[in-house]
């Protein structure tokens, strides 16, 4: 029995997926984490320190770390960067005033090394709201065509309706997939 | 006579241990045998076990699906809406046991499981809308506002072009709603014009503020000597770099930044927050208007539940010692009738 568990858990191993939720307060990080996991919605409070999620999705295990988003929450967001396969980045599209400091956190974060090799994902949330800015905007704002280091797409979706985010994910896990589990 | 005995029993010794070593050694390669066997077993009857229980599940939800379909059987609506619930929550599980066993199939099986569960769950999915039309239910006002928008749904091309000319800054300026630049005025705004909208309340002074409605969200900076009331705010709002205001507001999420001596009389259904904030006192959420109680239904957030006195401070993490940074306002103190 005791082979059995070992070859079990090397493949599950395998199978695993690190993946760090990140962005300004008020983005949306927790809502996507439940509504991605099917959880209630309604009485999610101001993320003090971290959630950690486990997800089976299309055969993968997916661990996702989303931590709080206050500006003095931020420094600590370094801890969490050791073998990160992929970086969500979730941006609240209404909050205009604050896409300033939305593109130079996003900017420091991609120059940590050790996040070098980490797919990333922009999440241009709450396109539910009526003054949201398209992705399309988001994406000239934050610069993102200037990223030349990271595999990178965005995508404008919902938290609260759960638009695109599963379109989202899959193109995350896929990109990942593709480099990590060549043997497959 | 002595030194014979030694002799002869630490031969015996050596030889006993020599004999153990062997023993030993062929009880572990019969168990590395057995063991070996043993996977091989427990890998094939797991396997076996799980195509029985995928096959017999399956059939079993795609007979259930073609039991509903039946033209003959008309079932009243609610009754269809459980069945349909029940047999998409059994596919549910079907993925999920599929996931359990992804570590000891063989990747082409993992695969045409996993396709065959999700064709069965958009078939049960497509059916269900077909049989039960779309229920209307108390948000349709926000779907309605969020169809005009553009919204962008399908993901945008690596290409890199981008057309459009506005810059954000700008565009920020023209269409956030709301009250900016302004002193000692009375400010109004009420129903549709706020209606699900993001409001923003920027750099006033001395001004009472009344939203009569229910905006999604409200972004609030650089307030002085200002009162604030707002509606049932189904979404969070934001208040940043005010001094001896009064808020009077309900809402999902309250977040507080660089503020001080400030009051808020709150409802919050989830918590409230403060940041690099000093001396703000909460009190219960008490305002009258005419259109609250429709308010409160269209947007549903709900009235009954309130945590304004469960606030966390992000610089104040120790759990056995209160925040200095905030307080709850004496009864004594609290305002029972605005004016």
């Amino acid at each position: 029995m005791g082979l059995l568990t070992i070859l079990k858990k090397m493949k599950q191993k395998e199978k695993e997926m690190r993946l760090l939720m990140l962005g300004l307060d008020n983005a949306g990080k927790t809502t996507i984490l439940k509504k991605f996991n099917g959880e209630d919605i309604n009485t999610i409070s101001p993320t003090l320190g971290f959630n950690i999620k486990t997800l089976e999705h299309k055969g993968f295990k997916l661990n996702v770390w989303d931590v709080g988003g206050q500006k003095s929450l931020r420094s600590y967001w370094r801890n969490y960067f050791e073998s990160t396969d992929g970086l969500i980045w979730v941006v609240d599209s209404a909050d205009k005033r604050r896409l300033m400091d939305c593109r130079n956190e996003l900017d420091g974060l991609l120059l940590e090394e050790r996040l070098a090799g980490a797919t990333l994902l922009v999440f241009a949330n709450k396109q539910d709201l009526p003054g949201a800015f398209p992705a399309e905007e988001i994406r000239k704002t934050l610069r993102l065509d200037e990223i030349k280091t990271h595999h990178w797409m965005i995508i404008g979706c919902s938290a609260v309706t759960g638009e695109n985010l599963l379109y989202g994910i899959d193109w995350l896990i896929d990109d990942i997939a593709s480099r990590i589990f060549t043997m497959d | 006579m002595e030194v014979d005995t030694s002799d002869i029993s630490e031969r015996k010794d050596r030889m006993t241990e020599k004999l153990q070593k062997r023993h030993d050694g062929r009880i572990a390669e019969l168990e590395k045998k057995r063991e070996e066997q043993d996977v091989d077993e427990s890998k094939k009857t797991s396997i076996d076990y799980f195509y029985k229980t995928f096959q017999v599940e399956k059939s079993s939800i795609e007979t259930g699906l073609e039991d509903l379909c039946r033209p003959g059987a008309k079932l009243p609506k609610v009754q269809l809406t459980d069945r349909f619930d029940a047999l998409i929550m059994r596919v549910k599980k079907l993925q999920k046991f599929i996931a359990d066993y992804t570590a000891v199939l063989p990747s082409y099986d993992i695969n045409r499981s996993q396709s065959s569960a999700s064709e069965l769950l958009s078939t049960l999915q497509r059916k269900r809308e077909e049989m039960i039309p779309k229920k209307k239910f108390a948000f349709k006002s926000r779907k309605k506002e969020s169809e005009g928008v553009p919204v962008e749904e399908k993901p945008p091309k690596e290409d890199g072009r981008a057309k459009s000319e506005v810059e954000p800054e700008n565009a920020f300026v023209q269409d956030s709603k709301g009250f900016s630049d302004r002193s000692s005025e009375c400010l109004r705004m009420a129903g549709d014009e706020i209606k699900l909208q993001d409001i923003s309340l920027s750099n006033l002074k001395s001004c009472k503020v009344t939203l009569e409605g229910y905006p999604s969200a409200v972004h609030v900076n650089n307030l002085k000597d200002c009162k604030v009331f707002c509606g049932p705010v189904p979404g969070s709002i934001f208040v940043d770099n005010c001094e001896s205001c009064v808020f009077v507001v309900a809402c999902q999420q309250l977040r507080v930044h660089h503020t001080k001596d400030t009051q808020f009389y709150l409802q919050v259904t989830s918590r409230a927050i403060i940041e690099d904030t000093t001396t703000v006192l909460f009190a219960p959420y008490q305002w009258d208007y005419a259109t609250k109680d429709e308010d409160y239904r269209q947007s549903g957030l709900d009235p009954n539940r309130n945590n304004w006195d469960d606030v966390d401070d992000f610089n104040w993490l120790a759990s056995d010692k209160h925040s200095p940074n905030w307080g709850i306002l004496p009864e004594s103190q609290r305002v029972q009738k605005w004016d």
